[in-house]
C-alpha cells in the first residue's frame, strides 16, 4: 500500500493565543511552541499501521513555513519513510481550496491508495483540506473516520454521528480524514528520533508543481482576542436567599426562565 | 556557546514530556498513596529507549547523550519523581558502571537488555553502617576457588525489589573493595526489606541479602580490589540525573503555585497580586532557572567527552537538590492549607524533594568534595 499523509504544525494545545500587533491575521509566535497538529498523528500512526501489515511506503506531505521542519522531523521519526515540503509564502498563505489543489499536485506523482489527514487543524479549524486534495485528484473523500479496514481495493470507514454510526464504503484510491479514537498514536522511539535526521525532506516549489495560483479570493483579514469576561454578580447570605436571589436574576435579569 | 537543544534533543525532550503526561501523570498520585512501582511505565520507557540514552548503539543503546537525558529526567520527574528515579539509576549508576568498568563480554551481557527495559538494574552501595563513608562497608567477597563468595546486607537499594541486575561494592580481606555484577538468580541473594518511605514512593527501596552468595571470578565490575574507584566515579554521573529529579520536581511546584496563586482570590482578588506572593514566585523561577541552566551545562560537559567534572557536578546536585527544598517549601506555603493536604500535587513534592538532598551524595559530602576541589587539598 501506498499512503500519503497529509499534515501541518500547529501551536500546542497548550499555548496561550494572542494576535501579532504588526501582522493583521496573525498570531504572535514569539514564545508559542509549535506542535503537529493533534489530529494529524492519528493519520500518521494509522499509515503507519496500514503499511506495516501491507508493506508499501508512507510519506508526509506539508505545506508550512520554515518552522514547520521540526513537525516534519516528528513525522519521520515516528516512522513515514520521507516527506514533501511546500514552504513558499504564496502555499502556505493561500485559502485551503488552493492548498488543496497544491498537495494534490505534490502528491499526484507518488499515486497512493489512500491519503490520511487529521480531520481538521486545531490552529484555523480549517476541515476541507483532504476533501479539496480530493477532488483535484478526482478520489472519493470520506471525513471523520473513527475506524479504517481496508480489504481488496475498499477501504471500510467508521463515522461516529449522533446517536449512531456509520459505516462508509469507499472505493480505493481514496482520501479520510481521522478523527480522534482511530488509535493510540505511538510515541517515537530514540533511536527513530536519530534515525529521521538521515530521511528525505525534499523541498518543492510551486512552479516544479505546475500550481499557478489565481487571485486571493478568502483570508484571514482579522485575528482578534476575544471580549473580555464581564464581571459577574456576587450574591451572598444563606443558601435559601441566595437561590432565591439566583432565580430572581435569571428570571429578570437574564430572562432565561 | 550555544544554548540551544539539537533536533535531536529536543525531540527526545517533546516525546519525554508526552508520555509523562500521559502516562506517568494521573497515576502518580496513586502510585504514591499505595507506594506501588509503576513497573509498566518503566518497561515502556526501556522500549522507547530512555533506558539506555547514554549506552552505545553497537550494545543495543539509544545514546542521545546526557543533555537529551537530563532534559528527559525533568519531565518524567514533573510528573512522578519515583518513576525518574528508577531511570536515573539505570542510566547513571548501572549501565554507566558497566560501560566504563566493564569486560566486552560484560557489556555484550548485559547492557543490550538494560538499555531496552527487559532487565532492570540496581547499584548496591550503601548499607546501615556505610553510608556517606562507603569505605566502612561490612559487606564481605571473599576468594573461595576458581570465584568469590559473598556474605552481607546492603540497603536503601533503590530498583532493589524489581532489579534483574545488582551491582554490588564488597570489601574484600587482602585487597580493599571489590564492584560484582550479579542477577538476581545468583544463588545466596535475596531482596530483604522493603522500605515505606516518606517520598519517592512509586520507586522501589530495598534491603539485599547475601548470605553465602557465590560468584565466578569473572563476576567481577572493573579491578579487583578497586570498587570504591568504580562507585566513586559512577556517582558523579550519577549527580546529573539526580539534579535532574530534583529540577523537575521545582518546575513541577512552580507550576502548581503559578496556577493556584491566580486561581486562589483573598481579600477579594488572586493571590498572585498580592507582591509578597509575587517576590516568592520570582524567586522560585529564578531558582529553577539557574539549576536548569547547571544542569544543561553539567551534562553538556559529559557529552563532550570532558574527563573531570566532579567540582561542577557536585555543585550541580547540590544546588539543585537544595534549591528544589526551597521552592517546594514556598510552594505549600502558597498552597497555605491546601498544600499539607494530600489532594494537592504540591504535598507530594514537598515529600519527593527530600531525598534529593541526601541519596548519591549528601548536600555535605558534596560541600566537601567542592571544598577539596576549590582548595586543591
Amino acid at each position: 500500500m501506498k499512503i500519503a499523509v497529509i499534515f501541518k504544525q500547529v501551536p500546542d494545545t497548550e499555548a496561550v493565543i494572542k494576535p501579532d500587533p504588526a501582522k493583521p491575521g496573525a498570531i504572535g509566535e514569539g514564545d508559542i511552541k509549535f506542535v503537529l497538529n493533534p489530529y494529524d498523528e492519528y493519520a500518521v500512526e494509522e499509515a503507519l499501521r496500514i503499511v506495516e501489515k501491507s508493506p508499501g511506503e508512507a510519506v508526509g506531505f506539508c505545506i508550512g513555513p520554515e518552522r514547520s521542519e521540526a513537525a516534519i522531523r516528528t513525522v519521520l521519526a515516528m516512522g513515514l519513510q520521507r516527506a514533501v515540503w511546500i514552504c513558499e509564502p504564496a502555499a502556505v498563505n493561500a485559502d485551503v481550496i488552493s492548498q488543496g489543489r497544491i498537495l494534490a499536485a505534490a502528491i499526484k506523482g507518488f499515486a497512493p491508495d489512500i491519503i490520511l489527514c487529521g480531520r481538521e487543524v486545531i490552529d484555523t479549524q480549517e476541515d476541507a483540506l483532504a476533501a479539496a486534495a480530493a477532488h483535484f485528484l478526482d478520489m472519493p473523500h470520506v471525513l471523520n473516520a473513527a475506524k479504517i479496514t481496508i480489504a481488496g481495493d475498499k477501504a471500510t470507514v467508521v463515522r461516529e454521528v449522533e446517536g449512531a454510526s456509520l459505516e462508509i464504503e469507499a472505493q480505493l484510491p481514496a482520501a479520510i480524514s481521522c478523527s480522534k479514537g482511530l488509535n493510540e498514536p505511538r510515541y517515537p522511539t530514540l533511536i527513530a528520533i536519530k534515525r529521521a535526521k538521515t530521511k528525505e525532506i525534499k523541498r518543492v516549489t510551486l512552479a516544479e508543481l505546475g500550481v499557478q495560483l489565481g487571485p486571493v479570493k478568502s483570508r484571514v483579514a482579522a485575528l482578534k482576542s476575544p471580549p473580555p469576561r464581564p464581571k459577574g454578580v456576587r450574591v451572598e447570605g444563606e443558601p435559601a436567599v441566595v437561590a432565591g436571589k439566583g432565580v430572581e436574576w435569571l428570571a429578570a435579569t437574564a430572562k432565561v426562565i | 556557546m550555544d544554548f540551544q537543544f539539537n533536533d535531536e534533543q529536543r525531540m527526545a525532550i517533546d516525546a519525554a514530556r508526552r508520555f509523562a503526561a500521559e502516562k506517568l501523570a494521573p497515576a502518580a498520585a496513586e502510585h504514591d498513596e499505595k507506594a506501588e512501582v509503576n513497573l509498566k511505565a518503566l518497561k515502556e520507557l526501556g522500549e522507547l529507549g530512555y533506558l539506555g540514552m547514554t549506552v552505545p548503539e553497537e550494545y543495543g543503546g539509544s545514546d542521545m547523550g546526557a543533555v537529551a537525558y537530563a532534559g528527559a529526567m525533568v519531565e518524567f520527574s514533573k510528573a512522578d519523581a519515583g518513576v525518574a528515579v528508577g531511570v536515573s539509576v539505570q542510566n547513571s549508576l548501572v549501565n554507566d558502571a558497566i560501560l566504563h568498568f566493564g569486560t566486552e563480554k560484560q557489556k555484550k551481557e548485559y547492557l543490550p537488555k538494560l538499555a531496552s527495559g527487559e532487565w532492570i538494574g540496581c547499584f548496591s552501595l550503601t548499607e546501615a553502617g556505610a553510608g556517606s563513608d562507603p569505605a566502612s562497608m561490612k559487606t564481605t567477597a571473599l576468594r573461595d576457588g576458581d570465584g568469590f563468595v559473598l556474605n552481607g546486607t546492603k540497603n536503601f537499594t533503590t530498583n532493589g525489589g524489581i532489579a534483574d541486575v545488582i551491582i554490588v561494592f564488597t570489601r574484600y580481606a587482602e585487597k580493599g573493595n571489590s564492584a560484582f555484577l550479579l542477577k538476581k538468580d545468583a544463588s545466596g541473594f535475596s531482596v530483604g526489606k522493603h522500605e515505606n518511605k516518606m517520598g519517592i514512593r512509586s520507586s522501589s527501596t530495598t534491603e539485599m541479602v547475601f548470605t553465602g552468595c557465590r560468584l565466578p571470578s569473572d563476576a567481577v565490575l572493573g579491578e579487583e580490589g578497586k570498587g570504591l574507584k568504580v562507585a566513586l566515579a559512577t556517582l558523579d554521573g550519577g549527580r546529573i540525573g539526580i539534579a535532574g529529579q530534583a529540577v523537575g520536581i521545582a518546575e513541577a511546584a512552580l507550576d502548581e503555585s503559578l496556577r493556584y496563586s491566580k486561581e486562589r482570590v483573598q481579600f477579594g482578588k488572586p493571590i498572585s497580586e498580592f507582591e509578597v506572593l509575587q517576590f516568592m514566585l520570582a524567586d522560585m523561577a529564578t531558582d529553577v532557572e539557574l539549576a536548569k541552566t547547571m544542569l544543561f551545562k553539567v551534562a553538556w560537559m559529559k557529552d563532550s567527552g570532558q574527563k573531570r567534572f566532579t567540582k561542577e557536578s557536585a555543585m550541580l546536585k547540590l544546588f539543585a537538590s537544595e534549591m528544589a527544598h526551597r521552592v517546594c517549601h514556598k510552594a505549600v506555603q502558597i498552597h497555605g492549607g491546601y498544600g499539607f493536604m494530600k489532594d494537592y500535587k504540591v504535598e507530594r513534592l514537598y515529600r519527593d524533594q527530600r531525598i534529593t538532598e541526601i541519596y548519591e551524595g549528601t548536600s555535605e559530602i558534596q560541600r566537601f568534595v567542592i571544598a577539596r576541589s576549590i582548595l586543591g587539598a
